[in-house]
């Protein structure tokens, strides 16, 4: 409760202009909206940085006209993500793959031998099973990142991927008994997983 | 907590909020309901257990997500680029004190609307005509990793097929997700040098501003910075080519014009103005024949020029053009041995009375022959 209240507290200081509530914003979020964003364009980190610049300045110039909202950290990764989208929709060069979910379906899943020839030659844990995250749909791949690090709840991620919150548990479900799959399958084969 | 839980499977576990939040952090409280849970549904425990190593499998795959951060100074750099725009925001809007002098009022106007085009057409300028290296990577139909080097020193890259990549400062490299599958194809702003695995199925390929570079397994660099007017390849190893691309936004081989083709300690540099390559021998070539390092195979007693020439050409990949007829009755003595190549061709012309000219990255021997001893 406490933390909530001094949040709570933050974000009044900001809206009334307060410099220091400002930067305190920047420096709690930063690290988030960093990760968040180069996930979504890995390609540049400098057109990633630029966006979370204007989100920044955008905050500071509406400051007074923003209701508090109730998580700062969901609040920042939404502007965020609708500032890299519309900076995309004015290059006309839409990023297919934030909406296109015919996409997904030409993401085939791996076969057991695939997995067989991938434990090979990988060398640990870590890296076998990100190569199995690489294997899901990047909207559910989005979808996981925002439960299991941001830490973000089913009404949130569906904000953020634009669908409602039953159809983003399915997701996240879908996502977890892939991967649930994919691990038993290894760990017939080799008995190193559970 | 009025949940079904008696019926979840791993994953329904792994996907419910109660569950998550506890293995996440813990509270006392929720520590005390799922140790009674437990032990009121053994039955139950072995997809408990499972689901826990389940979250503890997706965490762990996702760690690298979680610790992709910016580095303090970039994040403090950042930063101060929002605060300096904040501060030149600020006295532009409206909220200080205005004056009642309407023409001063026109004039913050007018000065509004400049900042604003200005504006504007930066972001114009930025967005609408990315670099070609950027246009190129968001293309892809898949997405990229993207390496970017901002230290002092060079950084080494090992790609996904074994082949290695110095980046060096103030250089991007990226490639797509699925490097390897159908070809091996990488995108480069900047400059690298580039260790290729062979592999004569998949042709490794360098996109790099105008350029296409073609190798099948090799060690060569490419420079190519945005702002530079000129590009540049040099080759250490084996052959390379190197084409121009007329429509940079495609990279269909359709579109490949003209090109030339690279041997060991050749480099050619290609002018982005006058589209023009210009080939030439590295300024100091090295040894590519590893088996005549030998410290001998450089002493010479009355051996037969041409025999000289031969052996440079093996030791060093260099073309060199000579008229065997001319040169037949020259010999030379000679002991040469830690010298670059040119100052060996320096001693070996000289001493037969003759010079060499390096044209288009080849070596030639100007002679007007020896006198018979």
């Amino acid at each position: 409760m406490s933390i909530n209240t001094s949040k709570s507290d933050l974000w009044k200081a900001f809206q009334r202009g307060d410099e220091e509530a400002y930067s305190e914003l920047y420096r709690t979020h930063i690290k988030h909206m960093y990760r968040y964003g180069m996930s979504l364009v890995p390609v540049s980190e400098a057109f990633v940085l630029d966006c979370i610049h204007d989100v920044f300045m955008e905050i500071w110039m509406k400051r007074d006209r923003i209701t508090e909202p109730d998580n700062i950290k969901f609040y920042l990764l939404k502007a965020l993500k609708v500032r890299i989208l519309h900076l995309f929709a004015r290059t006309e060069r839409p990023y297919e793959s934030f909406h296109d979910s015919s996409f997904n379906e030409l993401w085939e899943e791996p076969s057991t031998e695939e997995i067989f020839s991938q434990q090979e030659e990988t060398v640990n844990r870590k890296e076998f099973v990100e190569n199995l995250i690489s294997k899901l749909p990047p909207r559910q791949q989005e979808a996981i990142r925002l439960r299991f690090i941001e830490e973000l709840d089913y009404d949130q991620i569906g904000v953020l991927l634009s669908i409602n919150h039953q159809s983003a548990k399915n997701l996240i479900f879908r996502a977890i008994e892939n991967m649930r799959g994919w691990l038993l399958s290894a760990f017939v084969i080799f008995s190193s997983f559970f | 907590m009025q949940q079904p839980y008696q019926s979840y499977s791993a994953s329904d576990f792994v996907c419910d909020d109660h569950f998550l939040a506890h293995q996440l952090s813990p509270t006392d409280e929720s520590e005390q309901f799922w140790h009674d849970w437990r032990i009121q549904n053994p039955s139950r425990e072995q997809h408990y257990h499972q689901a826990q190593q389940l979250l503890e499998a997706v965490r762990l795959g996702l760690s690298d997500y979680a610790r992709n951060y910016l580095s303090e100074e970039a994040e403090a750099r950042l930063f101060d680029r929002i605060h300096s725009s904040k501060s030149q925001i600020k006295s532009g809007q409206p909220g200080f004190k205005i004056t009642r002098n309407p023409w001063f009022l026109r004039g913050i106007a007018a000065c509004l609307i400049f900042v604003l085009a200005l504006g504007a057409w930066q972001l114009k300028d930025k967005w609408m005509q990315p670099s070609l290296y950027k246009q190129q990577v968001t293309n892809l139909p898949v997405p990229a990793i993207e390496k970017i080097n901002d230290k002092s020193a060079p950084e080494l890259t090992t790609l996904p097929d074994g082949s290695t990549v110095e980046l060096f400062p103030g250089s991007r490299l990226s490639y797509p997700t699925d490097f390897g599958k159908t070809n091996r194809t990488v995108y480069l702003l900047g400059k690298a040098r580039f260790d290729v695995r062979k592999n004569p199925q998949k042709p490794f390929y360098v996109y790099s501003n105008e350029l296409v570079t073609k190798v099948l397994g090799t060690v060569f660099s490419v420079e190519a910075f945005e702002k530079d007017n000129a590009l540049k390849i040099v080759v250490e190893h084996g052959q390379v080519s190197v084409y121009q691309q007329k429509n940079p936004d495609t990279k269909s081989a359709r579109t490949i014009l003209q090109g030339v083709l690279l041997k060991p300690n050749q480099q050619v540099v290609f002018s982005r103005e006058s589209k023009q390559f210009s080939k030439t021998v590295v300024a100091e070539p090295a040894l590519v024949d590893d088996r005549i390092v030998d410290k001998n195979s450089f002493v010479f007693e009355e051996t037969p020029v041409i025999a000289v020439f031969e052996l440079l050409k093996k030791a060093y990949g260099l073309d060199i053009i000579y008229n065997e007829e001319i040169l037949k009755g020259c010999q030379l003595t000679a002991s040469l041995a830690d010298e670059p190549v040119l100052k060996k061709l320096d001693i070996i012309t000289q001493s037969i009375g003759s010079s060499y000219e390096m044209v288009e990255g080849q070596v030639i021997i100007v002679s007007n022959g020896c006198k018979s001893p």
